[in-house]
């Protein structure tokens, strides 16, 4: 067995596990109760996966620019997720009223203080 | 890399696609447009993941790219949704239909 | 417009901002040129398009907001941040996929209130905000000046105590000092 195929089945291995995240991501986002807990189920597993699957192809890159752009396109998504998945986490808490006194209600200053 | 390695991709890509395709249920189920809003999110991350694959499966790198544009879109698609739209509470049975803008969010 | 706060960044050093506007300017653009490197994969004839690009983005990050206050980067503690920042990932992602896939998922949706510690203004609090989703089981609700609210998954894990570690690990990636933890409002 070459170092090859050991890289191969390393690299492999590593999608595969990604691709269990997926899964659970999905089987969340059908099984969880309401749809702030689904968000949770959403950004963590899937953002995993994705993880593992980056990992997984590094191990197969030509040279370390790609690299680098696999894990750039990681963070992007990842950067990318977390903002959709607190803007739509913040819309949710007010569409059902029980907004907190944390929520200002302007969507106009409060897209500040995020940040 | 070795020669089974191709096809091994093919079929990742492939299941990543079928667990996409489980969360669309979500869309069909909602209840509420932003219960719809998050499986097109999910679709979004999971899209990438089958794109990288494929960049690899079929040695084109500028699938890299594609899959850069489509992360930062769906991150867009996110804030105009919110912006414009905004969680509407669940709609009652038969909200079937794509949901309008016809009242503000907030 | 003014870039000084209140909050003393860097115990030990003057309160004066450090960098000037231009300065800070080219630092970003700096990074961001860095970054097109990276994504055009090192290739001369990109810059065709990449230095507009990176001015053009200049531009934009001036439009949309007052710059942020002055603040740099430990690289020890970025270092020591990226670590924690991918357990938490592995953490999160495992977590999550444990209690959606029990027979019966193993939730309990609840809020919980955390106070800030981070400074108002700081960049910090954005990257506490982005990071949050990441720790098992919270998710960030809403925020303010004061707090910030988090949905928790599981309202009766020790949330608490999860996000004062991150708060800690992104004070240290700024190089800033946290109040003393006080009794963590729940």
């Amino acid at each position: 067995m070459s170092g090859d195929d050991v890289r191969g089945a390393l690299s492999l291995l590593l999608i595969a596990a990604g691709m269990l995240f997926f899964l659970a991501g999905s089987v969340g986002v059908l099984r969880l109760p309401d749809l702030l807990s689904r968000l949770h189920a959403l950004t963590k597993a899937d953002n995993l996966g994705l993880g593992l699957v980056v990992l997984g192809l590094m191990l197969q890159a030509d040279d370390a620019f790609e690299v680098l752009r696999l894990l750039l396109v990681w963070l992007l998504v990842l950067f990318a997720s977390s903002v959709a998945c607190y803007l739509v986490a913040r819309s949710a808490l007010r569409a059902h009223g029980d907004a907190p006194t944390a929520a200002p209600e302007g969507p106009d200053e409060d897209t500040r203080d995020g940040r | 890399m070795p020669e089974w390695m191709t096809p091994a991709l093919w079929i990742a890509a492939a299941a990543v696609l079928g667990t996409i395709a489980l969360g669309l249920v979500r869309v069909e189920r909602g209840p509420s447009n932003g219960d719809r809003m998050l499986a097109a999110q999910l679709l979004g991350t999971g899209a990438v993941a089958v794109l990288l694959l494929l960049a690899r499966a079929t040695d084109a790198p500028a699938l890299l790219d594609v899959a850069l544009v489509l992360a930062l879109l769906a991150c867009v698609a996110g804030a105009v949704f919110v912006r414009r739209i905004g969680v509407q509470p669940p709609e009652r049975d038969e909200g079937r239909g794509p949901t309008r803008a016809t009242e503000d969010g907030s | 417009m003014q870039p000084t706060q209140h909050l003393d960044p860097h115990p030990g050093k003057p309160a004066t901002p450090v960098k000037t506007a231009t300065a800070r300017a080219l630092a970003v653009a700096a990074l961001l040129a860095l970054l097109w490197f990276v994504l055009a994969g090192g290739d001369a004839a990109s810059w065709i398009v990449g230095v507009p690009a990176v001015a053009a983005a200049l531009l934009l990050a001036r439009r949309v907001g007052a710059p942020p206050p002055a603040w740099r980067l430990d690289p020890a503690g970025a270092l020591r941040f990226a670590a924690f920042f991918v357990r938490e990932s592995m953490r999160g992602g495992i977590d999550v996929a444990g209690r959606v896939s029990a027979r019966r998922p193993r939730v309990a949706p609840g809020l919980v209130h955390y106070r800030w510690r981070l400074p108002a203004g700081s960049p910090g609090r954005a990257l506490f905000v982005l990071c949050a989703s990441l720790l098992p089981g919270t998710l960030v609700a809403a925020a303010d000046d004061h707090e910030v609210l988090i949905h928790a998954l599981d309202a009766t894990a020790p949330v608490a105590g999860e996000l004062a570690a991150l708060e800690e690990h992104v004070a240290a990636l700024f190089a800033l000092r946290l109040p003393a933890p006080e009794a963590a409002g729940a």
